[in-house]
């Protein structure tokens, strides 16, 4: 069974709704990388490839995946007391989490610990992390990106969500971000710029031979993709009134429908 | 006279030949932590990873999730002080490994506070299943290390270790129970029961050679040893740590006091909520009351206190 990115939009949306709280702008954002990611990859067996969110706070767009592909049976606890469905991913409780992530800047570090896992078990699995752009003005970040290529990680990928917004408005405004992709190249990784709603242009990204370097995929992304209202800094953390929800759902319907 | 961190270097080196798990990673300390004997001996399980706290710590974690026994070595102070990845990427991700934090309390000397392991403890202890271990000498680390590497982990281990070269009261090889205190000195209606823990133990064993006083050997701060306190009674109780007295050893013994309803006053010795300075060792110890002349001279005021 193949993900789709405006049903995962919907149960989204559906959660942050019913429970009032979490995270809409910066999952829409993810949507349709993370359907590419689940349909490519084996992310649900042990000891496969391994999908890092370090940008914990859009973790609804992957209980979206996980009950799209019957690995949960509910998203009526999300948030909830005694939940799997943790306000950020918790893999101590649900086993499809591959790391525990929600204070930014670490997830890159412990994907770098995965794939030199990799490295030792002679594997040639994979390991996606997934970071915001806000999240590159944290420093360990940059620890893990000067690492990375001394220990030529080629199944490593760095996945920036580059949606130019942040908690408190604009990443341009908050702390500049400057030349990102000229950055990332000269700590050596390769760099792939693509538009991150774009399935073509996503597929290409991940086909590239890495050549012994990690790779950094910078996706360009709108905040909110999939509901026109909703593409601002204020939905970073808004959840919908019933009326801005029915209105998101149809907007949603009429363009997967259109 | 060898420090704890040689112990955890000797040993790290013997138990890695037969456990092809154990891996290693370095903050570019590994010379002065001790971890670059494991680094010259299995370097294709070694990962220099450079002055980065925080990048070793979560590449620990991903690691851990393999299967691999992870020792991360730095310093106490530059490793503990990076609070939040050990919370997040090992603790609440309960992803077993070792914390071995070298270099703890004033010992560094001269070099100053920014590298003294003073609220090391402190931190660690506050996180959930978290162990804290502080060994005393070499050969109680060397057993400590080795049960570490021939068991699985069940949780993140804080392994605190000393820079300067300390006596030793223990035979070699021989059988600790992991978790557990040892009554070093006993005596039958002490006056005091002191605890002391980490390398300060010859100091608090000079301190109270002629007293009448049972001297406990306390190297496992959480989870604490509680029933080694609450069957060695006293009206005073004395904790001796080179550490703050805040959260190490003193508030963890004073949490068992009051937990228990323990009719004991406790007198906690330590670095007194401050931030020490630059100096020798030997000036620093005597200066903030922790070598074992003014350890000595703070028992006998508490006694007599106790008296009147």
């Amino acid at each position: 069974m193949k993900v789709e990115p405006d049903k995962l939009r919907k149960h989204v949306l559906d959660m942050i709704h019913d429970k009032q709280s979490g995270h809409i702008g910066g999952s829409f954002s993810l949507a349709e990388v993370v359907s590419y990611l689940y349909n490519t990859y084996d992310l649900i067996s042990d000891n496969k490839d391994k999908l890092i969110l370090s940008k914990g706070h859009a973790v609804p767009i992957l209980y979206a995946v996980l009950y799209e592909l019957g690995l949960i049976d509910t998203l009526d606890d999300f948030r909830e007391v005694d939940s799997k469905l943790q306000g950020h991913p918790d893999k101590t409780r649900l086993k499809y989490m591959h790391a525990t992530t929600g204070a930014l800047g670490q997830g890159l570090s412990i994907g770098i610990g995965h794939s030199l896992a990799h490295g030792l078990k002679s594997e040639s699995s994979k390991v996606f992390c997934i970071l915001g752009d806000g999240e590159l003005q944290e420093g360990q970040v940059w620890e893990a990106f000067m690492l990375a290529p001394k220990y030529n990680l080629e199944n490593l990928y760095c996945i920036i969500d580059h949606n130019k917004s942040q908690n408190d408005g604009l990443v341009e405004d908050i702390l500049s971000l400057g030349d990102l992709e000229s950055k990332v190249r000269s700590f050596d990784w390769n760099v792939i710029r693509i538009d991150g709603h774009d399935m073509g242009e996503i597929q290409n990204a991940f086909s590239v031979k890495p050549n012994g370097r990690p790779t950094c995929i910078v996706m360009d992304t709108i905040k909110g993709k999939g509901v026109d209202f909703m593409q601002s800094p204020e939905w970073h953390a808004k959840a919908p009134s019933d009326e801005e929800y029915k209105k998101a759902i149809q907007e949603i319907d009429y363009e997967s429908n259109s | 006279m060898k420090a704890t961190r040689d112990a955890f270097g000797d040993q790290l080196v013997y138990s890695g030949e037969t456990n092809k798990s154990i891996v290693a990673l370095s903050a570019d300390l590994g010379k002065a932590t001790k971890i670059n004997k494991f680094a010259d001996a299995y370097p294709d399980r070694f990962f220099e990873i450079g002055i980065a706290e925080n990048n070793m710590i979560g590449i620990a974690s991903g690691l851990s999730e393999h299967g691999y026994k992870v020792f991360l070595a730095s310093f106490a102070s530059f490793l503990t002080g990076k609070y939040d990845a050990i919370r997040c990427s090992l603790s609440y991700s309960n992803s077993p490994c070792v914390l071995v934090g070298t270099h703890a309390g004033l010992a560094i000397g001269k070099d100053g506070v920014t590298q003294m392991g003073l609220e090391d403890i402190s931190l660690m202890r506050s996180l959930p299943d978290m162990c804290v271990i502080n060994p005393s000498t070499y050969n109680q680390t060397k057993a400590f290390v080795k049960h570490l590497c021939e068991n699985d982990l069940d949780c993140v281990n804080y392994l605190r270790l000393g820079r300067q070269p300390v006596a030793e009261f223990y035979e070699d090889h021989v059988q600790f129970e992991f978790g557990n205190g040892i009554v070093y000195r006993h005596t039958d209606n002490p006056d005091a029961v002191v605890y002391s823990t980490g390398c300060v133990l010859s100091d608090v064993l000079n301190a109270t050679e002629d007293m009448n006083i049972t001297v406990i050997d306390m190297p496992f701060i959480k989870p604490i040893d509680k029933e080694i306190i609450l069957n060695n009674k006293s009206e005073l109780i004395i904790t001796v740590e080179d550490h703050s007295i805040i959260g190490g050893l003193g508030s963890a013994v004073s949490e068992v006091i009051t937990d228990h309803g323990l009719n004991s006053r406790l007198c906690r010795i330590g670095v007194n909520d401050t931030f020490p300075e630059s100096g020798s060792p030997v000036d620093l110890y005597a200066k903030y009351g922790l070598n074992s002349a003014s350890i000595k001279e703070r028992i006998l005021r508490e006694m007599d206190k106790q008296r009147n």
